[in-house]
C-alpha cells in the first residue's frame, strides 16, 4: 500500500491539541507500510514523544513540521519546529531514554533556529535521505 | 392504477380548495398518504439491501412522501407520483448521506477490530512477535486496508478502560527491580522517583518492562496478560503522566527561583 520513495509531510500548528494527529498519521503510514503491530505502536508513542519534547522549547507558536520517509521495510520521521533554544535533547534525558527504547535510532540537532529530532524505525536506513521524493 | 390515480387528483383539488387552518385538511392528507404509501416503500426497498433496517428506510421514505404531499401544486400538469418520487429518492438519499454513512461504516469497521483483538493475540502467540496488518488480514480474509482502517477505528473508539483489573495469580515483582538501576542513568531522576512511585503498580511494571528492560509491547502483553493495543495505551497513558509531573516539577523550580 505504500512504496519505498513515498514522502508524507504534515505541518500543523505547534500546540499539544495537534498532536494526536500527527500521532495517528504515523501509526497510519506504518500499518500502511505493513510494519508489524509493535513496531506501529512504538511509532506512535515515539512520534507523541518527540513532538511533545519540541512543543516544551523555547519558541513562538509556529508549526511542527513533520517528515515520514517510506524505506524498504522501514520509515524515517523527522518533526522539527522553529525554536530559541540552543540544544533539544539531553542523552541522558527520561524523553531520550523512551524515545531510544521506541526507535531504532535517535538523533536530535539545532540547526539555524530549527530544532529536529531524527526517528527511524525499521530498516529505513537503506534508502533514507537519499532524496528520491 | 387509474382509480387511484383519480382518487389522488381529487384529494389533492380538495386540500387546495381548503383554508391552511382548515381541521379537514388533516384527514385529506392523511387519504393521500394512505394512498401512496406504497411509493414510499417501494423506493425504500430500492435502498434496503445496503445494510439499513428496511422500517427505517421506510421512515425515511415517507417522510418524503408527506413533504412530496406538502409541496405538490395539483395546477402542474403532472402525476403526483412523477412529482413525488424524486422527493423521496432524495429524502432517502440524505438519510444515507447524513446518518446511514456516519454509523454503518464504523460499524462494519467496529465488528472487524472485535475481531482484531483475538486474531493479533493468537498470531503473536503462533509467530513469536506480533503480526503485520497484511497477517491480520490473511487470517480474517479481507484486504489489508481494511485492517489498517478497522485498527485505526479501534484506535479512536478505544473501548479497554485504563484501569481494567490485570488477571489474577500473576506476581511482577520480580520485574521491579530493575527500575532503580536503569533510573540511575536518568538525570531527572530526582522528580522522577516520586511521579514512578506514585504510578499503580501494573503501570510501573509496563513502564519498566518496555524502556528500561526493552520488551517489546507484544512480550508484556503476555507477560502481564493483557492484549498488546492495552499495552501501548497504558503506556501513552504513563508517559503523559509522567511529562506532565515533570512540567509541574519544572514550573515549581521556576516559581521558587525567579
Amino acid at each position: 500500500m505504500t512504496s519505498p520513495g513515498d514522502v508524507v509531510t504534515l505541518s500543523v500548528p505547534a500546540g499539544s491539541e495537534y498532536v494526536g494527529l500527527v500521532r495517528t498519521v504515523a501509526a497510519g503510514v506504518a500499518a500502511r507500510l505493513d510494519l508489524d503491530l509493535d513496531h506501529v505502536e512504538d511509532m506512535r508513542l515515539a512520534v507523541s514523544e518527540a513532538c511533545t519534547v519540541l512543543l516544551g522549547l523555547a519558541g513562538h507558536a509556529g508549526r511542527l513540521e513533520v517528515t515520514l520517509r517510506v524505506a524498504e521495510g522501514g520509515v524515517d520521521v523527522v518533526v522539527a519546529r522553529a525554536t530559541t533554544a540552543s540544544s533539544v535533547l539531553a542523552d541522558d534525558s527520561f524523553a531520550w531514554t523512551v524515545l531510544e527504547a521506541l526507535a531504532d535510532e535517535v538523533a536530535s540537532t539545532v540547526t539555524g533556529g530549527v530544532a529536529s529530532i531524527r526517528l527511524r524505525f525499521g530498516a529505513a536506513e537503506e534508502t533514507a535521505g537519499t532524496g528520491s521524493a | 392504477m387509474t382509480e387511484l390515480r383519480e382518487r389522488s387528483r381529487a384529494l389533492f383539488a380538495r386540500l387546495a380548495e381548503l383554508a391552511p387552518d382548515d381541521p379537514e385538511r388533516a384527514a385529506v392528507r392523511d387519504e393521500l398518504v394512505a394512498l401512496h404509501t406504497g411509493l414510499a416503500v417501494s423506493t425504500a426497498r430500492r435502498f434496503s439491501r445496503r445494510g439499513e433496517p428496511s422500517e427505517d428506510l421506510e421512515q425515511v421514505a415517507m417522510i418524503g412522501l408527506l413533504k412530496a404531499i406538502d409541496r405538490f401544486d395539483p395546477q402542474r400538469q403532472v402525476e403526483f407520483s412523477t412529482f413525488a418520487t424524486p422527493t423521496v429518492l432524495g429524502e432517502v438519499r440524505r438519510h444515507f448521506r447524513d446518518t446511514a454513512w456516519a454509523l454503518h461504516v464504523p460499524r462494519g469497521l467496529r465488528e472487524l477490530s472485535v475481531q482484531i483483538g483475538p486474531t493479533v493475540e493468537a498470531l503473536t502467540a503462533e509467530l513469536d512477535r506480533s503480526p503485520r496488518p497484511s497477517e491480520v488480514a490473511a487470517r480474517l480474509g479481507v484486504s489489508t486496508a481494511r485492517v489498517v482502517e478497522a485498527l485505526e477505528a479501534a484506535d479512536a473508539y478505544a473501548t479497554i478502560p485504563l484501569d481494567a483489573p490485570l488477571p489474577e495469580g500473576r506476581s511482577l515483582a520480580d520485574t521491579l527491580g530493575g527500575v532503580d538501576a536503569a533510573l540511575d542513568r536518568v538525570h531527572e531522576r530526582a522528580a522522577l522517583r516520586p511521579l514512578i512511585d506514585a504510578l499503580p503498580e501494573r503501570e510501573r511494571t509496563i513502564l519498566a518492562m518496555r524502556f528500561f528492560e526493552e520488551m517489546s509491547q507484544s512480550q508484556i502483553a503476555s507477560r502481564v496478560g493483557v492484549s498488546q493495543m492495552h499495552v501501548s495505551r497504558l503506556l501513552a497513558h504513563t508517559l503523559a503522566t509522567l511529562r506532565e509531573g515533570l512540567a509541574d516539577d519544572v514550573e515549581a523550580a521556576r516559581a521558587v527561583a525567579p
